[in-house]
């Protein structure tokens, strides 16, 4: 059997996205499956890319979509490959989608699940489910085994979802429950975020700037 | 907005403009599709190095100005897997900019702040082949959360087909308005 994983996020190697998807396909690979990947961002850019694109969705039994929702929805990169393979693909296959969101709480992925179930149906591929981690800046784009105690049960989590796909069943609601769980407590999350955010503008020289408004016209005449 | 590929919304688009033209409003359309729009980054430096601008310079920085100085943004959209289309939400993502980076609570959930403080109301409109119930619960459902991602005082959501009447769409559209308190 065979695995692709869809990186679609503009971060790349570096991304929360990468790291959850990379960590499932390690798991599928250690249980006999040939496995793939692609970086979607760049693939959409040029037309060598989307035929790569396509070329690995044809030749996949499994094909995972692991992004970072931007506003409510996949970013524009992920969904320009769905469009593209929708017009194109003619094989049926599994999809899991794996989504990640900056707010703590993971129900703000929810129209980014939607949209991706209604992609594998729209492409007749079978719907193997989604996993949706809120907070995924926390694991900072780190590899999961680096992440430590943070990160411990979206492994448990992806742990569980690869044994279902492997035995070719549907992902199972106690992974997607767990994964779903705060990473850490929304007040404490919120809290060190806004730090984190202080400090990076600090160090840039900016965060007496942080709020400027360079589009304002009222302000700019 | 209009992020069709062609000229498929056009019925939703003329409505959108008569009616706001009609109650007084200065129409500016932004064709997508005629736009030199690069993906977001995600390098989040819109936000801790050039705050409020992103760093690549193509025409969504103008989408980003007629953005944050309109009183009402409707959004069309060929409605793609229940959700926006590329060409939308290539410069959708290119507006995170105009909220501040910071995370606030915001009744039982956490947002981000506006930048810029206009009250702004909104209006999506979607455009269907047929009806499609998952798809249209689903662009609801995103445009909802979208309005309250984006601030917005008011919004409605407006989903026209292009196997009904093009006099149809001009119907829905009109509602949409109407329910998002845009009148004269």
């Amino acid at each position: 059997m065979r695995a692709a994983l869809l990186n679609g996020s503009p971060r790349g190697s570096r991304s929360t996205s990468r790291a959850m998807g990379s960590y499932a396909l390690e798991g599928l690979r250690s249980r006999g499956w040939a496995v793939e990947e692609l970086d979607m961002c760049r693939a959409v850019t040029t037309s060598e890319g989307l035929t790569d694109l396509l070329a690995l969705a044809e030749r996949s039994d499994l094909m995972i979509l692991s992004f970072p929702t931007y506003f409510d929805s996949p970013p524009a990169a992920v969904i320009r490959a769905m469009e593209t393979m929708h017009s194109r693909i003619r094989k049926g296959g599994d999809l899991l989608a794996i989504e990640n969101c900056g707010y703590v709480r993971s129900g703000n992925n929810s129209p980014s699940l939607s949209i991706c179930r209604l992609f594998a149906r729209d492409i007749g591929w079978e719907w193997r489910g989604g996993l949706s981690l809120g907070g995924g800046n926390v694991l900072a784009g780190h590899g999961l085994e680096e992440a430590g105690g943070v990160a411990r049960n979206v492994r448990k989590a992806l742990d569980q979802a690869v044994l279902a796909l492997a035995e070719g069943k549907a992902v199972p609601q106690e992974a997607i429950d767990l994964l779903g769980r705060n990473i850490v407590p929304p007040f404490l999350h919120n809290t060190r975020a806004n730090r984190a955010w202080d400090r990076a503008a600090r160090k840039n020289n900016v965060l007496d700037r942080i709020r400027d408004r360079p589009y304002m016209e009222e302000e700019s005449r | 907005m209009d992020g069709s590929i062609s000229d498929e919304m056009r019925p939703a688009v003329d409505a959108s403009k008569s009616h706001l033209q009609e109650i007084g409003l200065q129409v500016e359309t932004v064709r997508l599709k005629e736009k030199r729009i690069g993906q977001c980054r995600g390098c989040f430096d819109c936000w801790v190095r050039t705050p409020g601008q992103c760093i690549i310079d193509d025409d969504a920085n103008e989408v980003m100005r007629s953005f944050v100085n309109s009183q009402v943004i409707v959004l069309l959209t060929p409605v793609t897997f229940g959700g926006h289309s590329s060409q939308l939400k290539k410069a959708l993502d290119r507006l995170l900019g105009c909220m501040l980076p910071y995370l606030e609570r915001c009744g039982r959930d956490t947002r981000h702040p506006r930048r810029y403080d206009l009250a702004r109301r909104m209006v999506f409109v979607g455009l269907l082949p047929q009806r499609d119930h998952e798809a249209q619960t689903t662009y609801r459902e995103l445009s909802k959360m979208n309005a309250l991602n984006f601030r917005a005082t008011a919004w409605a959501t407006a989903l026209v087909f292009s196997n009904e009447r093009p006099e149809m769409a001009s119907v829905a559209v009109r509602e949409a308005f109407l329910e998002a308190g845009i009148t004269p």
